[in-house]
Formats: structure tokens, sequence, C-alpha cells
């Protein structure tokens, strides 16, 4: 993960509806976190031809990628363009991404990023 | 990464049981092994079918595809099971595994461990679903993988054929599971 400069600008979600890691669960979970942050909120649905061409893309580019990769990928973009993979759910349970999303909020990464 | 960080890692990320996927409501237990530099986490349940195999390095660096591959071929009949579509990767930080593991750990700008997931989906044979295997009988820190019908836990490895998942010559062919949603 790079280091990021600047100030967040948009929070996106790669998830499709079908998926309890990504519906409601995240969804829920990155509104809330662009909310905190006072910034956008996207999600970008796998189901749709084109909003997946742009999930591809940021997950080739900044994510986790393999052909069939993982959902939910969330990402946060900055203003000076950097890219910054956030976090993907975890194969194990939905209780684990649950989690991982309760970690973040609670992290001292989240805090630093709500203070600056 | 020293040994008290492996063992910090291991802690945030391999819970000792997730739900058996697919299959029954009792929980998948891990089984951990090494091959070279790779932690192999096999989540299994009493009936030995596979949830989950969950493989990761202390080093920090990704993982090769097709080592990994290779490495699971090499525990697996038919080897053909082995896809790698069904290898999936993720990068774990330290913010998302909790605020102990975070301070720890290091900054979320600081490298990621890489995991890579691999799950077989069940397959219909006929009226039922043949599922990934898994004999743990090939010494402490080996598996054998392999397809089956799950019956009650009897099943034969194809590595030691003799044996079923409890050990004994199968005396009979209880049902198997029948088809239902997934």
């Amino acid at each position: 993960m790079a280091r990021s400069h600047g100030r967040p600008v948009r929070l996106t979600v790669v998830l499709a509806d079908w998926c309890p890691h990504c519906v409601p669960l995240s969804e829920k979970n990155g509104k809330r976190f662009a909310r905190l942050l006072r910034i956008p909120y996207r999600r970008l649905d796998i189901d749709d031809p084109e909003e997946e061409r742009q999930a591809d893309q940021l997950v080739r580019d900044h994510g986790d990628w393999v052909e069939d990769y993982l959902i939910p990928q969330v990402f946060l973009e900055w203003s000076d363009g950097t890219v910054e993979h956030v976090l993907t759910g975890f194969s194990e349970a939905v209780t684990r991404t649950r989690d991982a999303w309760q970690h973040l909020f609670g992290s001292e990464w989240f805090h630093r990023l709500r203070g600056a | 990464v020293d040994t008290s960080d492996l063992a910090a890692w291991r802690d945030a990320l391999v819970p000792a049981q997730v739900p058996c996927y697919r299959h029954c409501s009792t929980s998948a237990r891990v089984r951990s092994f090494r091959v070279g530099r790779k932690n192999f986490e096999v989540y299994a349940c009493p009936d030995g079918v596979v949830s989950l195999t969950m493989v990761w390095t202390d080093g920090r660096s990704r993982i090769p595809i097709g080592d990994l591959t290779r490495s699971l071929e090499q525990r697996t009949r038919p080897p053909e099971l082995v896809v790698r579509r069904d290898l999936r990767t993720a990068a774990r930080h330290g913010p998302e595994l909790g605020r102990a593991v975070e301070r720890r750990l290091g900054a979320r700008s600081g490298p990621a461990v890489p995991i890579v997931y691999w799950r077989v989906y069940p397959a219909r044979r006929g009226r039922y679903w043949a599922r990934l295997l898994a004999c743990f009988k090939h010494g402490p820190d080996e598996v054998r993988f392999f397809r089956d019908i799950p019956r009650a836990g009897r099943w034969r490895c194809p590595y030691c054929a003799e044996t079923t998942a409890q050990g004994r010559r199968p005396t009979r062919r209880p049902a198997g599971e029948r088809l239902g949603p997934t």
C-alpha cells in the first residue's frame, strides 16, 4: 500500500448484491466510513457491465487482483491522485469481514485520517 | 519478520474455526502446516469436508501463484482439481486486524501480509454433491486432498485407500448427501 498525501476525496466499494460480505454489510460500513470523513461514497457493482469495467481497472491497478477476485474490495482515493486499497473481504466468514470493519473504525489509522 | 511478530500475525489471521461451507452445521477447524516459507491453514469439518484452505507467508512477500499451484497439485488427486480461478488473493494490514496488531506491526503504509485462499466448490454427482475432502493421516505436517461424496465421515482416501475419516475400513456405503440448495 502506497503512503498517501493530500486529503481523502472518495471511498469506493467494489461489490455485488448477492454477496453477503458486501450487501448490506460493506455497503453500510462504507457509507459510514465516507460520512465520517465527509467524502462521497461510490459503489461499483460487478454485475453491471460498465461498473464492472471500472471495478476491474481499480482492482487490477490497486487491489487484490486475480481473474475472479474477491469482493468486497474497498478503496480510498486521495486528492493527489493516490488510490489506497483499504480492505478486502475475508473468505473465512462474514463475521470476519464484519470484524475487520469494526477494527478499521477503531484503528489509529482511521483516527488519524479523521483528524487530517 | 521475527518469531513473535509471526505469532502475532498468526493470532490475528488464523481463526481456530470457521463455519463449515455449504455442508453441515458444525464448525470447520483449522489444521496448520508449513511448506517452505508458506503456512497452510486447512479448515475441515469432522467429516473431512474442506471449507477453505488459506496460505500465507511470514516474509510479507507475494506468494507466487505458480509455486502454490504446484504445491497443491502435489497433494491433490486428481491434480486437475487445483484450478487457478479458485485461488484468490488478499493483502492484510494491521488496522483491519485490531488495534493491538496495528500497534505491534506498524503503520498502514507498511507492507501487508499476502494471503491466498483456495476454495473448491461442490460439484454435482448425480443426486449428490461431491466435495473437497482432506486426509490428515500422511504425517504431522502433511495433508492430501481429493474429491468425493462425504458419507457421514466415511470415504476412501485415494492415497491411503484402506482407511476412512475415522481410520476404519469401510464396511458399507451409507446414504450420501442428497442434492439440496447450496
